[in-house]
């Protein structure tokens, strides 16, 4: 919806199906008008185009994952294979411990968001909702680490992970991301904006803090959450450089990002093998957004107040 | 059940800034107690402190017998109706009736047998299964009710639990409000800035200003006898009428209105008579009267309510010489003291015209210009 629409049309547009959308600065009359003309908003015939661009680059990958090897580097690109061949993936599979590393990525990045869900939780909280002498400035503190790129920190953390004897091994990829300041950011904010009077009735029914956080607080911050877990799960499979430096040697210990690269040769690159790796390493993250999408409704946290 | 105890209760919060000063109040086991007053006098903070959601600055409070300063809510066994309601939005009516049992670790069977009972009390049997968000505002209300009462609990915290229903809901509450209380017998502390609800609900009024009691007994005591200006003109509405007047040799004049042996010091007073204490009369009248020039007529239906000035000097219903402008709750015309008639309905003064209107002497009070407290017959 265009913002640019006058304050007294906001509200009825907003409630108008999409097809009824105006263009700003039309009236009410133009747009009957032009809605009889085209069965869909005008903006679309800028915005498909548009996504059919962004939609392009997928679209290759795809047909490429099902493509000849002399297919995926004839010039100009063969948009369409004639053969699909689907034997490509089982292939891929076959010729490489795809299964291994599609467990250890699944592994590490359940524990990661498992274990930010929980602390992150648990620190907003405090930082939301409890009095504690030097709150401001532990948060200052906090938050300033977030302007710190990970280049920065790359060796000190490496070093602390060395002498903790977890090179090689998932853990490496684990401990460092247990807490994600992030997280503690994004949902002290969410909390925040929480109102007080639900948590005061609650501490007059009996409950603790921790039962307040657990019955009160996390139960309506579940879009905040569903948020905070697929950022952390998308950060956590597509996480590249972290893998490559703590994972040296052990090939068990692969995630998918690090056994994706390996596809590339350095003489020879087998492009439809590594197209259709990419799709399957892929796959989770996408249906995560799908099924989570849900969650990423209006919250429900002030409906219990006046009405 | 249990009384409740105040004494020297102050709260400061950061800045400084007073919010309650030197409370000292008791409340007895099982009664009805309204706490009334503007904005920001106080009487929330008050409410809150017992309940245990704010911390106490000095003095103390108690209830039955055991100081609770330090008691965390949940120990205190106090039930509160927060204004919002602040019902669990993702627990259904059922859930949110039983939440506090749960809290308690009541035994299953014997917290459903509550719920059930509270539902059936409030008339809310057949919302048990809705959440808070599919309620109307009226029906909140009653489940905030229900959370509260369902916790039988030693005393009952009310934040103006009315204020946000429409006008009807809150007249039909207001009457369901009283009945409740007077079945449960619970202890009961409620606050409000409506003074038609202090006076009709409670058994007991306690008016609050700038975080000081200003005067607290029985709401008629309260309304015939105001201790000082601000309660004058804080209860009743309209509120009472005050006027600058001046005693000399036991006589008072405000502008025409003359009373004779009023026994008070001389100097100069505020006269304050009730709307309903002027009644209109001829020229030729030979009772205590003034004229007022009448300005607006408001027919409220049962009675008409009439606005006009009169010539005496206003007076202001706030504390002493320093009282704020901002509180200002009597209207002023210039040098002309308003005043506000209730009339009959089938009286209606003209606009712009003359009324003669005379008072009983009994039905004015009097009170003095500097410290603002009301003046007893010597």
């Amino acid at each position: 919806m265009s913002g640019a629409i006058a304050p007294a049309d906001e509200a009825p547009a907003a409630l108008a199906p999409v097809g009824a959308r105006s263009l700003p600065g039309e009236t009410g009359m133009v747009e009957r008008k032009r809605n009889r003309l085209l069965p869909f908003d005008p903006w679309h015939l800028f915005l498909f185009p548009l996504a059919l661009i962004m939609l392009l680059p997928m679209v290759w990958m795809v047909v490429t994952s099902l493509e000849t090897p002399s297919q995926t580097l004839h010039f100009p690109p063969v948009l369409w294979p004639g053969t699909l061949r689907f034997g490509n993936y089982a292939t891929t599979i076959r010729q490489s411990a795809f299964g291994t590393w599609f467990w250890n990525t699944t592994l590490v990045t359940v524990a990661v968001v498992l274990s930010n869900l929980v602390f992150c939780s648990l620190a907003a909280y405090a930082f939301a909702r409890i009095h504690f002498l030097g709150r401001g400035v532990v948060y200052f503190l906090l938050l300033a680490t977030l302007m710190v790129p990970l280049q920065v920190v790359l060796i000190p953390t490496f070093l602390i992970v060395r002498d903790l004897g977890l090179i090689d091994r998932l853990g490496a990829l684990i401990v460092p991301n247990l807490v994600n300041v992030f997280g503690i950011f994004m949902l002290t904010q969410f909390f925040s904006t929480l109102p007080m009077e639900l948590e005061e009735a609650a501490r007059i029914d009996g409950a603790s803090r921790l039962s307040i956080l657990v019955r009160i607080v996390i139960p309506l911050s579940l879009p905040a959450l569903a948020t905070l877990a697929v950022i952390q799960f998308m950060w956590t499979w597509n996480d590249f450089l972290w893998p490559l430096v703590t994972i040296l040697t052990n090939q068990n210990a692969f995630t998918l990002q690090l056994g994706l690269a390996t596809f590339q040769g350095a003489h020879q690159t087998q492009w439809h093998t590594v197209a259709a790796a990419n799709i399957m390493s892929m796959l989770p993250v996408l249906v995560l957004f799908v099924a989570a999408q849900r969650f990423f409704v209006r919250g429900i946290a002030t409906q219990g107040l006046k009405g | 059940m249990a009384r409740v105890a105040f004494r020297d209760v102050t709260k400061v919060y950061p800045g400084p800034v007073v919010a309650l000063e030197g409370l000292t109040l008791d409340v007895a086991d099982g009664e009805f107690l309204i706490l009334v007053g503007p904005s920001g006098c106080g009487k929330s903070t008050a409410l809150r402190m017992v309940a245990g959601l704010e911390r106490i600055s000095r003095g103390s409070i108690a209830i039955g017998d055991r100081v609770v300063n330090d008691v965390p809510p949940k120990d205190r066994d106090v039930a509160m109706v927060f204004q919002n309601y602040a019902l669990y939005p993702h627990m259904t009516v059922d859930k949110n009736l039983a939440f506090g049992l749960r809290q308690r670790r009541i035994a299953k069977q014997e917290a459903r047998r509550r719920v059930e009972e509270i539902s059936r009390m409030l008339g809310i049997e057949e919302l048990r299964k809705r959440r808070p968000g599919q309620l109307s505002g009226g029906q909140r209300q009653r489940v905030a009710m229900g959370r509260a009462l369902v916790r039988e609990p030693e005393v009952f915290l009310l934040d103006e639990p009315l204020s946000n229903l429409d006008a009807k809901l809150r007249v039909e509450m207001r009457a369901e409000l009283k009945r409740l209380q007077d079945r449960v017998g619970v202890t009961t502390i409620y606050v409000t800035h409506d003074q038609v609800e202090a006076m009709t609900l409670g058994d007991r009024i306690v008016v609050l200003s700038d975080g000081i009691l200003q005067q607290t007994g029985r709401p008629q005591d309260v309304y015939d006898d105001p201790a000082n200006l601000f309660v004058a003109g804080f209860i009743g509405s309209p509120p009472m009428n005050l006027m600058k007047g001046r005693a000399t040799g036991g006589s008072i004049a405000a502008g025409d209105l003359e009373l004779p042996d009023m026994r008070v010091r001389d100097g100069d007073v505020v006269v304050g008579m009730r709307p309903e204490a002027l009644h209109p009369v001829g020229e030729d009248h030979p009772g205590p009267g003034f004229a007022v020039l009448v300005d607006v007529i408001e027919p409220l239906g049962d009675e008409v309510l009439v606005h006009g000035s009169v010539d005496a000097a206003p007076a202001r219903a706030g504390l002493g010489p320093d009282a704020d402008e901002a509180k200002l709750l009597a209207g002023t015309d210039g040098d002309r003291a308003s005043v506000t008639l209730r009339l009959p309905p089938q009286e209606r003064p003209r606009s712009g015209s003359r009324l003669q209107v005379t008072v009983a002497p009994r039905d004015v009070r009097l009170f003095d210009i500097g410290s603002g407290l009301a003046i007893r017959p010597e």
